[in-house]
């Protein structure tokens, strides 16, 4: 059962324009303001744009510290907290994590820190720059959210896969409608590997945008996506989603406790089937590659082993890697939540980044395990014309089964 | 500088008493302390083998 908790309660309690800001939170943000290293600057993929510090944790740390002090206003922070990808490399790098998270049982939490403030500056009506486009985004989800069980289905029309199971394949509204061919490929797979396995008619919303601005809503979504789990007879759920499988296995348990059934990624599930020799990859890829760790996997989970393990075992791939550690650096300027609907010229900035590091090992394909990742390079490569191709690991898998995906 | 340190997990601990006046701990449970521990490792292997050219022994 994974289950990643880290947790700080006195999060829970609103900011508010015109009260004093909590002890705690003034203390929270002294241990981060107190440190000078500022190792969270050089591995933030949007300070090394943008050279900005007060875009870094120690940046927000600080300027919620002043306003804890009367220095500053909390409304004159909401351009400010914009400029986080929430991809963790922060917080997992400071010290207070790094070389004290285990021992003083407390580390800093950046990512949870900047949703909260984002979420209590729209509780009081201080909407960023450009916030319509999230609010677009959240209408639009909703509107996948309303739509007939064959709709959501749509991608594995002719997959015919049942809709409960001890196995469940969990499908978000982001892979079912947006970035399809992940999830047809992950299921092309386990049912050429023999695993049986269901997918759920209708879950509830899992999107970051909802996470950030509107808690209680997106916990009602919440609940309802575990309960529609447990009445489909869930005991393992294997996700496509790296997004997902964080809320799965670090937010839900903060307000659910253990969820009541085991939650797997796909490359984790996909590279012990290699190893069971349940998947044969008999056919040659002839490719040059490297990966690209995902955020939500490399910083947040602590899978970055299965897929290498994978592309490993694909005949005929030549592949140079780049360790997950130098990897804390990058991120494919996505973001977790509403980052790219609020800065999409950063974004791209960031994404152009990230092609033109894989591009100077000299590889034709960048491999992703994150459809997200896939989705912003994919559009990046296209404005961009960097000469390497980014493409789901799934993908690869697939082709090397012999699969027409 | 903590007064106790207890081991928990199979981790040195600071005594929990010890954090009870200034910084209060928050809830860590055992997988994700042991994932911050194996970052660590993966840290300073990673710092050792681009930076460290000599590892220097302890004096007699």
């Amino acid at each position: 059962m994974v289950e990643l908790l880290s947790y700080k309660k006195f999060y829970d309690e609103p900011l508010k324009k015109d009260e004093p800001v909590s002890e705690e939170i003034t203390k929270d943000c002294y241990t981060v303001f107190a440190c000078r290293h500022k190792f969270c600057r050089e591995v933030c993929p949007v300070y090394q744009e943008l050279r900005n510090e007060s875009y870094t944790s120690y940046g927000f740390h600080a300027a919620l510290l002043s306003v804890s002090r009367g220095i500053e206003s909390l409304g004159n922070m909401k351009e400010t907290i914009t400029y986080c990808l929430e991809c963790g490399a922060c917080e997992l790098r400071c010290p207070n994590t790094l070389f004290g998270g285990d021992f003083y049982k407390r580390r800093t939490t950046t990512v949870d820190l900047v949703r909260k403030i984002r979420r209590d500056l729209i509780a009081e009506n201080e909407k960023p720059n450009n916030w319509g486009e999230v609010e677009k985004k959240i209408d639009q989800y909703k509107k996948y959210y309303n739509s007939s069980p064959e709709e959501i289905r749509q991608w594995a029309k002719d997959l015919e896969i049942p809709t409960t199971g001890d196995t469940i394949l969990f499908v978000d509204y982001f892979t079912a409608f947006q970035e399809t061919v992940t999830v047809r490929t992950a299921a092309q797979i386990l049912m050429k590997a023999g695993v049986k396995f269901g997918v759920i008619e209708r879950p509830g919303l899992t999107l970051g945008e909802l996470y950030e601005t509107n808690f209680d809503e997106w916990l009602a979504h919440a609940k309802e996506t575990i309960e529609a789990l447990k009445s489909a007879g869930a005991k393992t759920v294997i996700v496509v989603n790296p997004h997902e499988y964080v809320y799965l296995t670090r937010e839900y348990p903060k307000y659910m406790g253990s969820l009541p059934f085991n939650v797997i990624f796909i490359t984790e599930y996909v590279a012990k089937l290699i190893e069971n020799k349940k998947i044969k990859l008999t056919t040659e890829v002839d490719i040059k590659a490297t990966y690209h760790d995902p955020c939500a996997l490399n910083k947040f989970s602590g899978i970055w082993e299965s897929p290498r393990k994978i592309i490993e075992s694909i005949p005929g791939l030549e592949y140079t890697d780049e360790d997950p550690v130098s990897q804390w650096y990058n991120c494919c300027g996505n973001g977790i939540a509403s980052f790219k609907e609020l800065h999409p010229e950063l974004s791209y900035r960031i994404g152009t980044s990230r092609l033109r590091k894989a591009a100077d090992l000299g590889v034709q394909y960048l491999l992703l395990g994150c459809p997200h990742c896939k989705d912003q390079l994919s559009e990046v490569q296209t404005k961009s014309k960097i000469n390497v191709e980014p493409i789901h690991l799934l993908e690869i898998v697939a082709k090397a089964m012999g699969l027409e995906v | 500088m903590v007064r106790h340190a207890i081991i928990k997990y199979g981790h040195f601990m600071v005594d929990p008493d010890d954090m009870q006046d200034v910084i209060r701990q928050q809830e860590l449970n055992e997988e994700e302390i042991e994932r911050i521990v194996k970052y660590r490792w993966m840290y300073l292997d990673w710092m050792h083998k681009r930076f460290a050219d000599k590892v220097v022994k302890p004096p007699e």
